[in-house]
């Protein structure tokens, strides 16, 4: 059981900013994301793109503010549980909150927040007749340990950069054998990665099959093998594994099913503090909504301030806590 | 003020008809988010893939630009049909336009 002051669940700008505003009032935070690395949408959809609002960086990469955003909460050592989704959420009788996540994790904490931008990154699914029987037996769609690969067939699917690392990386040692299929003749992938699975498939290190998709999935009780629908021909190859990755998409999930007010898939909060109708709960940054709500990075981070006073009377009723710049703090105080 | 009508059909099979003002100077996809459709999560840069559609006919409309070509292509759904309709400016055009909502 991990235990906790804060939960928060989404470990985009807004949920890393929480750490820092709670750690200026010594409370420990733990973050939990369904993707496997830090950044929420910022470092999974568009790290490389500039943001011109963010106050004081005229200009910033999106994958840039999230590497600033690591450094200024590392002081306060927060707990990182990714690649997983918190999928129950329950109110025990001294008022703490039990969390476990899809994968089993057992969290306890006094305060959740809710910084989930658009909900849970959650994997697009080709329309592969049995493809859910295979999920686990065979059929991953995201890579949280490669070395589970070593020593196997894996067949990846997909031209972004996504398919092109792992392709990359599971060819160089671990697989032993790895087959990139992908339906176009060109990817939208780096140019270096591009550059390399061609190098890599003409030194036969990769099977490229263009033009091409799975078509169905065979084995007993386990993937043995796929068939492989070609521009000129229908084929089959052997299998271990079959790694589709055709990019995430956000759903808002079981956040749904937690008795939360929601109006049009965002939760509904009391600017006075970015609490929710359950005592406890908080939700800032894309994930919440009233009146006049702007979805903008900064508006997440000022919401993500008030709420972090707001549970420290909460968690303590009784604690003392004075107000002070951080500059009158003369530095960072950490854990 | 001039406006033209967008028709939708919703990942249910059921129908939506929107009207919308020309001079809005908004995009496809913003006009659709903005009747309450979930899409749009990347905020329009042909990033996501959130606002994909079939649309037949699509390119007398505007062409595909390299980043929505390549986006596209990433997705196992996408056909000669497929659009980014972020990528699509609110003109003239597009009154009429049957969009289809493609289901992640």
């Amino acid at each position: 059981m991990i235990k906790s002051d804060i939960i928060i669940i989404g470990a985009g700008p807004c949920g890393l900013f929480s750490v820092f505003e709670a750690g200026l009032l010594k409370m420990r935070c733990h973050l939990i994301d369904s993707l496997p690395q830090p950044g929420g949408q910022c470092s999974e959809i568009y790290p490389k793109k500039p943001i011109y609002d963010i106050p004081g960086f005229p200009e910033i990469l999106a994958g840039d503010l999230i590497k600033n955003l690591m450094k200024q909460i590392a002081p306060f050592n927060p707990g990182f549980t990714l690649g997983e989704r918190v999928e129950i959420i329950k109110k025990q009788s001294d008022d703490s909150f039990f969390v476990v996540t899809n994968r089993g994790t057992e969290h306890s904490c006094r305060v959740i927040v809710i910084a989930a931008g658009l909900g849970c990154f959650e994997p697009r699914k080709p329309m592969v007749e049995n493809l859910s029987f295979f999920e686990d037996k065979g059929v991953d769609y995201i890579i949280k340990d490669p070395f589970k690969f070593k020593g196997k067939k894996v067949v990846v699917s997909g031209g972004g950069d996504s398919a092109l690392d792992w392709a990359i990386y599971l060819a160089d040692g671990i697989a032993s054998q790895v087959t990139l299929v992908h339906r176009r003749d060109s990817f939208r992938g780096h140019v270096e990665s591009v550059e390399k699975i061609h190098k890599m498939s003409n030194s036969g290190k990769i099977n490229l099959i263009t033009n091409a998709e799975v078509q169905a999935l065979k084995g007993a009780d386990k993937l043995t093998s796929l068939t492989i629908k070609a521009e000129k021909n229908n084929f089959s190859i052997e299998t271990d594994y079959w790694v589709p990755l055709f990019g995430l998409t956000p759903k808002l999930g079981p956040i749904a099913n937690w008795g939360l007010n929601l109006n049009k898939n965002a939760i509904e909060v009391n600017t006075y503090d970015y609490s929710t109708n359950i005592e406890g709960i908080y939700a800032i940054g894309d994930i919440n909504t009233y009146p006049g709500k702007l979805k903008l990075i900064l508006s997440g981070f000022h919401e993500s301030a008030l709420m972090c006073q707001s549970a420290f009377k909460y968690i303590f009723p009784n604690g003392k806590k004075s107000f002070k710049y951080t500059t009158v703090l003369g530095g960072i105080e950490g854990f | 003020m001039e406006k033209i009508l967008i028709n939708i059909i919703d990942q249910n099979g059921e129908k939506h008809v929107l009207e919308t003002n020309l001079d809005s100077g908004l995009n496809l996809m913003e006009v659709v988010r903005d009747e309450g459709f979930q899409m749009g999560n990347c905020g329009g840069m042909a990033l996501c893939a959130s606002c994909h559609c079939y649309i037949q006919n699509s390119h007398d409309i505007n062409k595909k630009s390299k980043a929505e070509e390549d986006m596209l292509n990433q997705l196992h759904n996408s056909n000669l049909e497929s659009r980014l309709i972020c990528q699509i400016p609110i003109k003239k055009e597009l009154n009429g336009v049957v969009l289809i909502l493609v289901d992640d």
